[in-house]
């Protein structure tokens, strides 16, 4: 037998055996009801607030996840004032207009729902906002990966301006903060062409983009600090004018970008939480990678302690910029110019031929 | 990627001057030694006995000289427990055979004489004839010119040209001696009743005698010592251990003994009595291992030609063992062979292994070295599997050690030792890891009753992981951590009457430990370069243990031993509000210490003792108890141990790891000591034991101490254990009844496990089923067959899923809710034997394994993907994977040899 056949007889007989397996694991999960998921949330700011009631679903299942209705939800704070939320959407419930929450108080969410459990919140303190000076502008490459056609992961360098938060006080103790951004970016239809709603010369379009909701969204902490600095977190990233970024057919005309920052002041309890869902989304998945185990609410089943909830209800302070992104390419110039145009944008949308209050142009 | 080693210290300490020349009896340490040939004209002579045996068996082979003090049985039975020989008693003589002839109990022999002549004849003659033919028992071919011997009567005959003999005995009971110039010695015991034929076979030197009829006294170690719960297991009887990829694993076999499992199929490390891996303490010449395996388990690192004796004690830990709570092997490297250059080695397809052993000029001591490698990412390129052909793995080994009499009672020891693994899996991140030992030794008489022992050591192991993240190199870094141990050990044996012996002495540990750093790699990199803060501490230990003999059947193992720790600066100590769990936002300040600034400190005082009633010859009772502190605790969050793993040093915020554990055993002996049995019962309480918060992050984290939970628990178990040591079929059965429980006590929600509910450790296996066995087809052809099972280990799984603004999270179970489907495997392996005579240079034998002979897919691990969601997997952005690492039969083929 020649070395070569036995080289190979040798490899072959390996080969079979030496396949580590890889394969989809389906437990048996002994899991008999789904649980109640909470996303609530109030401001120093007017109302209406919001509290957003669905289920869980079992892991792997297929099924999708229904809202809870019919609750009685309410809010109270540590002076005796109680906030009702009525619901105005199945599984939606909203307080009224007037109620604004106050730095210092403890608030508790409260909801009984139909089939007889009642939940609370532990006591959550709104705290005071920070003091943000400016927001700066810088211009920035951000790596993303993504597949391509064929499945391949491909990395893309999208250029754009990242929003750099500013203060002046110095803080002996950084503060927690959480914060989200929307791009909304103004096209055209060119005269001629419409959307599906009938003709006309031109068509006034705005498309709002939600930008780092739940991933690496508050101060996270460094070796250093812990909880890291506010000042110098960026809070947002807008990509430069680009019809394939912002998925736009080629021939729309992006007029302009506006954005809108909104940055929370959270207290120990939610900062926690929000680190939490990043730990859980940003897990590395490799071979011995731990496995990533419970993101703690703030909820607990009052007549079930045992019963599962899961979500978070937030108290916190609020502040929001506008900004209209104004930038030139020869030569480069990028800058944010603060805006107050853009404290009630509706939803994405078009109008033909009238141009919104909101409107900019660049 | 290199290897940093961390600070080295040194110690200068004052060493006695040796001044005496007396002999002292040996309990547990290394001492000098004679060649066995002197010693057995020795004792012939104090003792006014006569002892046969063949001088060829013993060329070349030492004992140490502390077995003249023994009563003649005892210092038989110690200096032969190594050289696979057993004593017989005949006719107020003692003689010396290879053990596998040795079968039957006098009762046994009595009947098993070979009776020569007709029964009906029996008292007509006074004197008859015995003859016969004597032939090659494997050819059977005749033999001329063989001698047939009666020691007693000073009568012999030989055998003609036919191999035919003729002798006249008077009518009884004699033992014949057959010998032939290259053969083994023969002994058939036999009852003259009349005229008789006789005839016999003689085997070549090296083969095992099969069917002699001689009593013989075998060890009965497991009943008479009071140590319980250990595992010996000496150089011979590793070689019949069974093998794992076509070589003897010294510690997979470990794993086969009672209350002994490894985490997975392949996992680094092994876990006693419920215990996780880092407790137990490995020694290899006095030097602790911190990782004791190759490729994450695949194979580990001791090098099974180079080990002469491997002891695992569970408990009953004698007090001159601290530093780890659940358990100690003590791994001791060669010597065995003084005065003979011989080389082994091993050929397979996944690796080689190569040992040299040479006594030094004047045969004044002796030297040996040896080293192993694996060649595997050859074979990984060829294999037509995308991800097999992108991974690599390589190790190596080399380790050494040379003993160097310095006069008839002294000697020096030195030993080093030096392994590397790298390892990838196709995913881009490569794994590395080496570790480094080296020990000097200095041992000698200071008295005719006092024996010493100093050991200074080192022990350094580094890990690693690279990031080369090649989609996205902006992320790509380097990921490096290590731990060193430096010690000063002194060890004093005193031997006050022979039924009284004490030891006592000091142990002095320096730790270090570098607990992380990250470095960019590649310039596209944008990874900060950052590091944490290094940890130094100091573990001083005295302890005195008691070995006393109060009657035959009663004696006692009384020790203790006080410990202390000593956590030191440079270092910064967060102090936290006690109000609030300890998280970031709970600090209230942090304390800077300086240089050797004592930053903790804890001392525990640790009992120890061992008692053992002996029932009669065959049955003893043993109750031991004992306590142990752990001042240095690996980090995990899964349950295998992997380089994500951190070594943590006790300080203000967790005191260290506390086990009280007792045991108590029957054993209870068969057949002339060739079946062993026991049954054995323990409860541990543990105090201090180390758990992960949930969403833990170890790696790179700067408050580690926040993430960590100190838990209590207990384990308990029954143990039962079945071992045939001799004949053709040997081997063991052994069943494990248990259960390792832990708890969280805190107030603080975020510092519960479970809710304060007590839970599954990682470890809690509560069925383990093990057959071990080795038969011997043939004198060349030997086959072994090894069946484990065990119930699946705990998990936690993800039982819900939700979205919050877009983004699905997963609720996941309790913690150890869940169970991995139960595991079992059977292996095989066949090996053939090159050459049985011993006059032969070059010895081989062929091994041919196969693992996982039913194609059994056992889960190594569970881990979580993203993907994309799709309706193949319902939409989801996770899917749940599980990892099997040999999911079919893996054969594998080893040429070994020696000359």
């Amino acid at each position: 037998m020649t070395r070569t056949r036995i080289i190979v007889i040798l490899v072959s007989a390996l080969s079979m055996s030496l396949l580590a397996c890889r394969e989809i694991y389906e437990p048996t999960i002994d899991i008999k009801s789904n649980a109640l998921v909470v996303q609530g949330l109030i401001t120093d700011q007017p109302g209406p607030h919001y509290i957003k009631l669905t289920t869980t679903i079992p892991f792997n299942s297929g099924q999708t996840s229904v809202p809870v209705v019919g609750a009685q939800v309410s809010v109270d704070d540590d002076q005796g004032a109680t906030y009702i939320f009525n619901e105005f959407y199945p599984g939606e419930y909203r307080s009224s207009e007037d109620m604004i929450g106050m730095n210092g108080r403890i608030y508790t969410l409260n909801i009984h729902t139909q089939d007889g459990y009642s939940y609370k919140s532990s006591p959550q303190t709104l705290l005071p906002s920070i003091d943000i000076s400016s927001i700066k502008s810088e211009i920035a490459i951000k790596n993303e990966v993504s597949e391509d056609e064929f499945g391949n992961l491909v990395l893309n360098e999208i250029q754009g301006i990242s929003a750099i938060l500013q203060t002046e006080e110095d803080y002996e103790n950084n503060p927690m903060i959480r914060f989200k951004s929307e791009i909304i970016v103004q096209y055209v239809y060119p005269s001629g062409e419409a959307p599906p709603e009938g003709p006309g010369p031109l068509w006034y379009c705005w498309k709002i983009y939600e930008q780092a909701e739940g991933i690496n969204n508050i101060n996270l902490p460094t070796i250093d600090n812990i909880p890291g600095n506010i000042s110098n977190t960026i809070v947002a990233f807008v990509p430069r004018k680009s019809n394939k970024y912002y998925s736009l057919p080629w021939d729309r005309l992006i007029q302009g970008l506006l954005l809108n920052i909104s940055v929370y002041t959270i207290n120990q309890t939610s900062y926690q939480y929000y680190y939490d869902v990043i730990k859980q989304i940003n897990s590395d998945e490799s071979l011995f990678s731990p496995i990533p185990s419970q993101i703690n609410s703030n909820m607990k089943c009052v007549n079930d302690p045992n019963k599962i909830v899961v979500g978070h209800f937030e108290a916190s302070s609020k502040i929001s910029f506008g900004f209209i992104v104004r930038e030139r390419f020869y030569p480069e110039d990028v800058h944010f110019e603060l805006t107050n145009k853009l404290d009630s944008i509706p939803p994405s949308n078009c109008i033909d031929n009238v141009k919104p209050d909101f409107w900019v142009n660049n | 990627m290199s290897i940093p080693f961390g600070p080295r210290r040194t110690f200068i300490f004052f060493l006695f001057l040796f001044s005496q020349n007396f002999i002292s009896q040996i309990v547990f340490s290394q001492e000098s030694k004679k060649p066995i040939l002197q010693l057995l004209l020795e004792l012939q002579q104090m003792h006014s006995q006569k002892i046969l045996y063949n001088t060829i068996w013993f060329e070349g082979d030492s004992a140490s000289e502390n077995i003249l003090f023994l009563p003649i049985s005892e210092a038989l039975d110690t200096m032969l427990s190594d050289q696979n020989m057993d004593v017989v008693s005949f006719q107020k003589n003692l003689i010396i055979v290879p053990k596998e002839s040795v079968t039957l109990s006098p009762e046994e022999m009595q009947d098993s004489r070979q009776v020569v002549g007709n029964p009906i004849k029996f008292g007509k003659y006074s004197k008859a004839t015995v003859s016969g033919k004597v032939v090659d028992g494997e050819t059977a071919e005749p033999l001329i010119g063989a001698i047939i011997y009666i020691e007693n009567l000073a009568q012999g005959t030989s055998t003609n040209v036919n191999g035919e003999y003729s002798i006249e005995l008077p009518v009884g009971e004699h033992l014949l001696k057959l010998s032939y110039i290259g053969y083994g010695e023969s002994f058939h015991p036999i009852r003259l009743l009349s005229p008789g034929v006789l005839n016999l076979e003689i085997f070549e030197r090296s083969h095992a005698l099969e069917s002699v009829s001689i009593y013989a006294k075998r060890e009965d170690l497991n009943i008479s010592q009071t140590q319980m719960s250990v595992v010996r297991i000496d150089a011979k009887s590793i070689r019949l251990l069974p093998t794992s990829l076509g070589e003897t694993d010294v510690i997979k076999s470990i794993t086969l003994m009672p209350g002994v499992q490894s985490v997975g199929e392949f996992g680094s490390g092994f876990n006693v009595r419920g215990g996780s891996a880092d407790q137990n303490l490995i020694l290899i010449e006095g030097v602790p291992l911190f990782n004791s395996s190759h490729l994450f388990g695949l194979t580990s690192l001791v090098n099974p030609d180079m080990v002469s004796s491997i002891t695992l004690i569970k408990a009953g830990i004698p007090a001159k063992y601290g530093e780890r709570a659940s358990s100690v092997m003590d791994i001791r490297i060669g010597g065995g062979n003084e005065g003979k250059f011989r080389v082994n080695g091993g050929v397979g397809l996944l690796n080689s292994r190569l040992s040299i052993e040479t006594p030094l000029p004047g045969k004044k001591g002796y030297f040996l070295i040896g080293g192993r490698s694996t060649y595997s990412n050859w074979l990984l390129n060829k294999l037509p599997n995308e991800d097999l052909m992108n991974s690599s793995a390589l190790f190596y080994d080399i380790n050494g050690l040379i003993n160097l009499p310095l006069n008839s009672n002294h000697s020096i020891t030195i030993f080093g030792y030096t392994s590397y693994d790298s390892f990838s899996l196709s995913d881009n991140i490569d794994y590395n890891y080496a570790n480094n030992l080296a020990s000097f030794r200095l041992a000698g008489h200071l008295s005719s009753k006092l024996l010493s022992n100093l050991t200074l050591g080192h022990s350094s192991y580094n890990y690693g992981m690279d990031n080369n993240n090649t989609i996205n190199p902006i992320n790509a870094n380097r990921f490096q951590s290590g731990i060193t141990y430096n010690s000063l050990k002194w060890n004093l044996n005193y031997y006050r009457i022979p039924s009284h012996a004490m030891e006592f002495g000091i142990n002095t540990i320096i730790y270090g430990i570098d607990p992380g750093k990250t470095i960019p790699i590649g310039i596209q990199s944008t990874v900060n370069q950052s590091s944490l803060e290094k940890e130094q501490a100091l573990e001083v230990a005295l302890y005195i243990g008691n070995t006393i003999e109060f009657t035959e059947e009663f004696s006692a193992d009384m020790g203790l031993r006080l410990s202390q720790f000593f956590k030191l600066g440079p270092g910064t100590s967060r102090i936290y509000n006690n109000d609030f769990p300890m998280s970031v936002v709970s600090i209230i300040k942090s304390q800077n210490y300086g240089k050797n600034e004592i930053m903790a400190y804890h001392i525990g005082l640790e009992p120890r003792l061992g008692l053992r009633y002996q029932l009669n010859p065959s049955s003893s009772i043993k109750l031991s108890y004992n306590r142990g502190n752990q001042y240095v605790n690996l980090i995990s969050t899964t349950a295998i141990s992997t380089p994500s793993d951190i070594w943590y040093l006790s300080n203000k915020h967790h005191s260290p790891t506390l086990i009280d554990q007792l045991a108590l055993g029957f054993f209870k002996n068969f057949s002339n000591n060739t079946i062993e049995s026991s049954i054995e019962l323990y409860y541990k309480n543990l105090q201090n034991v180390l758990e992960t918060k949930n969403n833990a992050q170890i790696l790179m984290n700067t408050l580690l101490e926040a993430d960590l939970i100190a838990c209590n628990g207990y384990s308990y178990g029954l143990e039962l254990y079945f071992k045939k040591i001799s004949g053709n079929l040997t081997g063991w059965i052994s069943y494990t009844f248990s259960h390792s429980m832990r708890k969280t006590s805190s107030i603080h929600t975020e510092e519960q496990i479970n809710a304060n509910v007590f839970f599954p450790s990682n470890f809690d296996s509560p069925h383990n089923l093990v057959l071990n066995s080795n038969l011997n087809l043939s004198r060349r052809w030997r086959v072994g067959a090894s069946f484990t099972y065990n119930t699946g280990r705990p998990i936690t799984l993800p039982e819900l899923s939700y979205n919050i603004n877009g983004h699905q999270l997963i609720h996941y179970s309790d913690r150890n809710q869940y169970r991995l489907p139960d595991y079992h495997r059977l292996d095989l392996s066949l090996s053939y034997d090159g050459s049985l005579r011993l006059t032969k240079k070059w010895k081989s034998y062929w091994t041919i394994s196969v693992i996982n002979v039913y194609s059994r897919k056992n889960i190594q691990s569970i881990y979580y993907e993203k993907t994309t969601p799709s309706p193949m997997n319902n939409y989801q952005k996770y899917s749940l994977y599980k990892l099997t690492i040999i999911g079919r039969p893996l054969p594998t083929l080893t040429y070994n040899f020696t000359f």
